[in-house]
């Protein structure tokens, strides 16, 4: 196997280190070269953990040749977003504000998990300040530099795009993993709301923010899932997960294409994109039923709500004191809005919320589905000088165009699993998710897998002239 | 609890100054119309919620634990 960063997976690089086709030192050093070549045009990371990880992948060679216990991830190269905690490293989340904060003394624990099961953190990934908005500057797109790559994970799914990492770790409030892999041509996966710990992540609403997986593949996004939902232990059956569901790939498997909210007002391409995914979908032997959720404008209106209100709980100070000059002006506005939402509405949100997951559930069981298929985006990766987005109905700003489709699954809270679908007329990635029901984050990656086997999206990535 | 619409927002800018000094925030004056569009924006989704809180009662609230919260000594120690 030869060890090219611009197209290996994690489970690749997995087999490769197994087969001692190269070195942990060997694939960290090309890491950190291609990290060296790349950031001064991607800006993927705000710190890269040179020294450590070399240090790190020594030990690891070692154990591996003392044929110590493998751990799942032993060796691999991973980046972390910069809101959760490294022990000994700043969390800066993106913000001026927390220039100066001292270094944190633990892991946060999904990092624990991903530490004790032999990760090698590359670095701190860039993250939209405070994780809050889609545009992650300065990080750039690694299919056209002139163009965002979503956020706020975005530094986490540029550099999985670009090889400077084998897979990453973001966060999802309002579609902060899946709104940057659509736009990057990576696989996202947010849990289900709940399950993950959040302790030692920065928060931004705690009602919904959700940590999870950015990777090359759906199988590389089900293995660092299993690592953080510790569950590492199942790594080994990765291939049995993700099995056929039958003579055809997706036999028996009965999915849900939403009307309405979901395929209105899209760009024509990505429009074209999704149709032919489900005709895709539908050869290899699952059944596509047409579905109405007619709640899913006020299920994208909850999330909205908790969001706001929630975050300017979490920045109450930051907005009120001398620090909040320092506040990037969008995020502060989004801040201060939420301090000015009545109480009652906030209230009335969470009791809309569980309407809405009720209402949810009501379509899963009314057509016996075991997933819904949706454009993860109305849009691909808008240019960076410009941050309208051009639909047919008209232009609309960037924040409320990538999170119209993503939000309302936030409200509800179910796993949603991102991957490419297809390119516009611009060669830019374009995004399908694959809903499925709370706690069947297996579920949807194997029907995901499925799909992206079938397809040659899976293959082709980004190559930008850069280094 | 009431299910009556929620009326349609109209915040003005007089309103705002208002609720800013109920908040405790000062914005600069050129910052005003675009946190009064953002305000009145997000209030335009209160009107999404009311057919779904048609039929809601008030929800329960977390249940309330007379007890002490769990105190480490160590975390008091001086």
């Amino acid at each position: 196997m030869t060890l090219d960063l611009a197209t290996i997976t994690l489970r690749e690089a997995m087999t490769g280190l197994d087969a001692r086709e190269f070195s942990v030192f060997e694939l960290t050093r090309e890491t950190l070269l291609r990290i060296r070549a790349t950031e001064p045009d991607l800006h993927a990371y705000v710190e890269v953990f040179e020294e450590d990880a070399l240090k790190t992948s020594l030990y690891h060679d070692r154990a591996r040749e003392a044929h110590k216990a493998r751990r799942p991830l032993m060796g691999l190269p991973i980046g972390i977003k910069d809101i959760f905690d490294i022990a000994g490293k700043h969390t800066r989340c993106g913000s001026r504000i927390r220039a100066a904060v001292e270094v944190a003394a633990y892991d946060a624990e999904t990092v624990h998990r991903l530490r004790r099961d032999g990760a090698i953190f590359t670095g701190k990934t860039v993250t939209q300040e405070f994780a809050a908005g889609v545009v992650s500057a300065p990080c750039r797109n690694p299919w056209d530099l002139d163009r965002i790559p979503g956020g706020s994970s975005g530094g986490s799914a540029a550099a999985v795009a670009m090889g400077t990492c084998l897979g990453a770790i973001g966060s999802d409030t309002g579609g902060s993993i899946r709104i940057p892999a659509s736009l990057t041509g990576t696989v996202g996966l947010k849990p289900t709301y709940g399950r993950l710990p959040l302790k030692g992540v920065y928060p931004l609403s705690p009602a919904l923010d959700t940590p999870g997986p950015i990777a090359r593949s759906v199988a590389d996004a089900l293995i660092l899932y299993l690592v953080i939902a510790n569950r590492a232990k199942e790594v080994a059956t990765v291939d049995a997960m993700l099995e056929p569901f039958g003579a055809t790939p997706l036999a028996g498997v009965r999915l849900g294409a939403p009307a309405g909210f979901f395929t209105e007002n899209l760009q024509p391409d990505v429009a074209a994109s999704y149709v032919v995914a489900i005709e895709m979908l539908k050869s290899l032997g699952a059944e596509v039923v047409e579905v109405d959720w007619a709640e899913a404008g006020a299920a994208r209106s909850v999330a909205a709500l908790i969001n706001r209100v929630e975050s300017a709980t979490v920045h109450h100070d930051h907005i009120r004191g001398d620090e909040a000059d320092l506040i990037d002006p969008d995020s502060r506005l989004r801040f201060e809005v939420g301090a000015l939402l009545p109480g009652d509405l906030y209230l009335r949100a969470t009791m809309a919320r569980e309407a809405v997951r009720h209402s949810i559930a009501r379509v899963y069981a009314r057509h016996k589905l075991d997933a819904i298929v949706a454009p993860t985006l109305p849009a691909t990766a808008p240019r960076a000088d410009n941050l309208v987005v051009d639909f047919p109905d008209g232009p609309e700003s960037v924040g409320p165009a990538l999170t119209r489709l993503t939000m309302p699954w936030n409200a509800t809270g179910q796993p949603v699993i991102s991957l490419p679908c297809g390119f516009d007329r611009d060669e830019l990635p374009i995004g399908l998710s694959i809903v499925g029901k709370p706690d069947d984050e297996l579920g949807i990656s194997r029907i995901a897998h499925q799909y992206e086997q079938a397809t040659a999206w899976f293959q082709t990535h980004a190559r930008p002239a850069v280094g | 609890m009431p299910n009556t619409p929620t009326p349609a927002p109209n915040v003005t800018a007089a309103d705002l100054r208002v609720l800013l000094g109920l908040a405790g925030l000062t914005i600069a004056e050129d910052r005003a119309p675009a946190v009064l569009a953002d305000l009145n924006a997000h209030l335009a989704h209160a009107r999404h919620l009311d057919p779904l809180l048609a039929d809601a009662r008030p929800p329960d609230l977390a249940p309330y634990d007379p007890a002490f919260p769990k105190i480490a000594p160590e975390a008091e120690a001086e």
